[in-house]
């Protein structure tokens, strides 16, 4: 019994020390503003084209960021990294051009008398700033020279006993910034929170198809792969407007779209996408001037589920409904997709459909301030909204007015592309089909599961009227990753622990001399339960096998075979941990793994049980016979960490 | 057929839609709109059908195909 105390102690201090360390990702962090530092690599801004080109003076450091010192230690400044702050990330360009030109931090010594400063200033002839208005006290203090006296004035400075340490001033990017230069006009990104989500997710393993004009995808005749979709990756799609397998854009919509969800994303170009490692299935069923016919649509709804998509983005409608494309997205659905649509523009409460399907999530636009968007049509039907833009004001000050800036090509000329800034309720759809795809590439792939995931995260940005309808709050990408990673997994490990005490319990097997058998179970737990899900919240590395190691094994076929292979009535059974359990008798410590898997597997299957974030594929959907599949199986995993531990425990005396 | 009196706008959405704002304020989205009548403000009466079965991007009121 004892030792089962100590099992939910050790759960106990773990859930405390992560709320306290207060990992919630913020997706709005607070603003630091009075930051002066500058953003010195803004390449390539003659292919921005929203309203006017961004004057190259205009180098401001983004609004919520600021410059911040080598931080020694990485646990111990938690509370700093939810708020979005790190130099830990890879920064691909090279180190000169992160450094602040003409820009030296120095540190006086505390002792040193504001006369004593001046007396300093005068001898040196500079002008010291405090660093902000906290650093006067500590005497934190920036000075400007000119580039070429640099690094003379850092020597000068450091061997004045006055001062403590003089260094050129480095701007250090906050927390999984991304290095593609336009990104800092993304106000869309930072709203719902993408870069928080980053740390978990990046849709790795989904398949987006994207219903629209088509994608500039590939070079093809005309067609041309626009640059800032290089890296993204794509599957085959379909062009149901000339029949082929060329499903190029010709209108530029289809791009844009394209680039909210998956733009090539830390290349070092352009903008940032929010799910940048999903893929996107790029299916053509408008023409150059934006219309398709509803039979198309409804064909490429079922194309897409029929070819592995799990997430279909259509910013398109119309204000009639149809029964054909009804048919469609409910068979869509049945197979596991979710369908996010554009709510309409039309000003009204009568949303388009296909979003006003109750099988679709039907998404307005919101502004910068989170109020709904001029355009966008809103009320009791609406699921959900997202930034759409509003290019009637600039309320983030950036100079632009608060369009949705991406790369795509010229409005019907597919043979130039650009920077370009959309408003529209097409543009606030992808926002949310990228944050299904995030939530999806963690295991969550029960469409219900996935819309109620993302609505119970939504948030309704303050002084924004809540009725203001439009549907549970603007998107959060960040919350619903942490809920499907961190909070899922630690709800799963948790479940296996209680397996484990409930074990114990029965087999009396507990007891000071048996606590370390219990512990060798603990890797078979967080393989079959969890992963080591709580990582990604404590380093700052984009880890290449997270697929793995965040994830519980239930989960793992989605990084090999992809989230269309998802939900296998195999991976959520005892049939694995059975294996182990056969092979894994030769000696205690196998045993105790394979223990463990049980027990861990058992967690994660109970989990499935109460919140059905997975629907089992192959399985009948009636009776109640996938819910009997799980239950069955968690009770044979139970029967199997009891005979591993209890049988050979009982043969060698030791209970 | 059906006829619509109304006024041309462009709209500023989803890259660039032009609709026909009807004096009953409706507002349509054009297919195959003549060359000549896309001006910003344009007083027009223009015949067409409205096609049921189309959607598209603008998703700014019906679609409405002229035939004159």
């Amino acid at each position: 019994m004892k030792n089962s105390f100590s099992y939910i102690k050790i759960s106990g201090i773990l859930l405390v020390l992560f709320l306290f360390c207060d990992l919630i990702p913020r997706s709005h962090p607070e603003h630091r503003e009075g930051s002066r530092i500058e953003i010195l690599h803004f390449v390539q801004n003659d292919r921005i084209q929203p309203s006017q080109a961004i004057p190259a003076a205009k180098q401001t450091c983004p609004k919520g960021y600021t410059a911040v010192r080598p931080q020694c230690s990485l646990l111990f400044n938690l509370p700093a990294f939810a708020q979005g702050i790190n130099e830990n990330i890879e920064i691909p360009q090279d180190t000169a051009e992160i450094r602040v030109p003409g820009e030296i931090l120095v540190d006086i010594r505390d002792n040193v008398s504001p006369e004593d400063l001046q007396r300093f200033s005068s001898i040196h002839h500079i002008t010291l700033e405090p660093n902000s208005d906290y650093s006067a006290e500590d005497k934190l203090m920036r000075v400007k020279v000119a580039e070429e006296n640099l690094e003379s004035m850092v020597n000068e400075l450091s061997k004045d006993p006055m001062v403590e340490s003089a260094e050129p001033e480095y701007l250090f990017f906050a927390l999984f910034y991304p290095n593609d230069p336009l990104y800092k006009y993304q106000w869309s990104m930072e709203k719902t929170g993408a870069r928080s989500a980053w740390r978990d997710s990046a849709g790795e393993g989904v398949i987006v198809a994207v219903i629209d004009t088509g994608v500039a995808f590939e070079d093809y005749k005309n067609f041309h792969k626009i640059e800032d979709l290089q890296d993204t990756k794509f599957v085959q799609g379909y062009n149901f407007v000339s029949r082929n397998i060329h499903p190029d854009d010709d209108h530029a919509h289809g791009s844009h779209v394209t680039g909210i969800i998956a733009q090539s994303t830390f290349n070092g170009k352009g903008t940032a996408g929010i799910a940048y490692k999903c893929s996107i299935m790029p299916i053509k069923v408008l023409s150059a001037d934006g219309f398709g016919r509803v039979g198309d649509i409804a064909e490429a709804i079922r194309f897409a589920a029929d070819h592995g998509a799990k997430v279909i983005n259509m910013s398109l409608g119309g204000p009639f409904p149809s029964s054909i494309l009804r048919r469609a997205c409910q068979y869509a659905k049945k197979k596991g997709v979710i369908i996010v649509c554009a709510a309409g523009n039309s000003k009204s409460a009568k949303i388009s459909y296909p979003a006003a399907f109750p099988e679709c999530i039907a998404v307005s636009a919101v502004r910068y301030d989170g109020q709904i968007a001029f355009y966008s049509n809103r009320g009791r039907r609406v699921d959900i909204a997202a930034p759409g833009g509003d290019m009637n004001v600039d309320q983030n000050n950036d100079g632009y007015p608060d369009g949705i800036l991406q790369n795509t090509i010229a409005i019907k000329d597919p043979s130039k592309e650009g920077y370009y800034q959309f408003q529209g309720t097409s543009m606030a759809a992808p926002h949310v089909s990228a944050a299904a795809a995030l939530v999806e590439s963690l295991g969550v792939t029960n469409p219900d599961a996935v819309k109620r995931l993302l609505k119970m995260t939504a948030g309704v940005p303050a002084g924004v009227n809540p009725a203001a309808g439009y549907g549970a709050g603007v998107v959060d990408c960040g919350k619903a990753v942490f809920f499907a990673g961190f909070f899922a997994g630690l709800l799963k490990l948790l479940m296996a622990v209680a397996f484990a005490v409930f074990i114990a319990r029965i087999t009396r097997f507990s007891g000071k001399k048996n606590y370390f058998y219990w512990l060798q179970t603990v890797p078979g737990i967080l393989i079959g339960a969890s992963g080591l899900f709580f990582l990604p919240y404590l380093i700052d590395f984009d880890m290449p096998l997270r697929g793995i190691l965040f994830r519980g094994f239930p989960q793992w076929d989605i990084f090999f075979f992809g989230a269309g292979s998802h939900e296998n009535p195999l991976f959520y059974s005892a049939l694995v941990p059975f294996i182990a359990a056969i092979f894994f008798q030769s000696n205690r410590f196998l045993r105790c793994f394979a223990a463990g898997l049980n027990l861990g597997v058992g967690g994660q299957l109970l989990f499935s049980l109460i919140f059905r974030e997975a629907v089992l594929k192959y399985i009948p959907n009636f009776f109640f016979l996938d819910e009997l599949w799980l239950a069955l199986n968690i009770l044979f995993c139970l029967f199997m960490a009891f005979s591993l531990i209890a049988v050979p425990m009982k043969k060698e005396g030791v209970i | 057929m059906e006829t619509v009196k109304g006024t041309i706008r462009n709209l500023p959405l989803e890259g660039n839609i032009w609709v026909l704002e009807s004096d009953d304020g409706i507002s349509y989205q054009l297919q195959d709109a003549p060359p000549g009548i896309l001006v910003e403000g344009k007083k027009v009466t223009l015949r067409g059908e409205i096609l049921r079965d189309v959607m598209g991007i603008g998703m700014a009121g019906p679609m409405f195909k002229v035939n004159g």
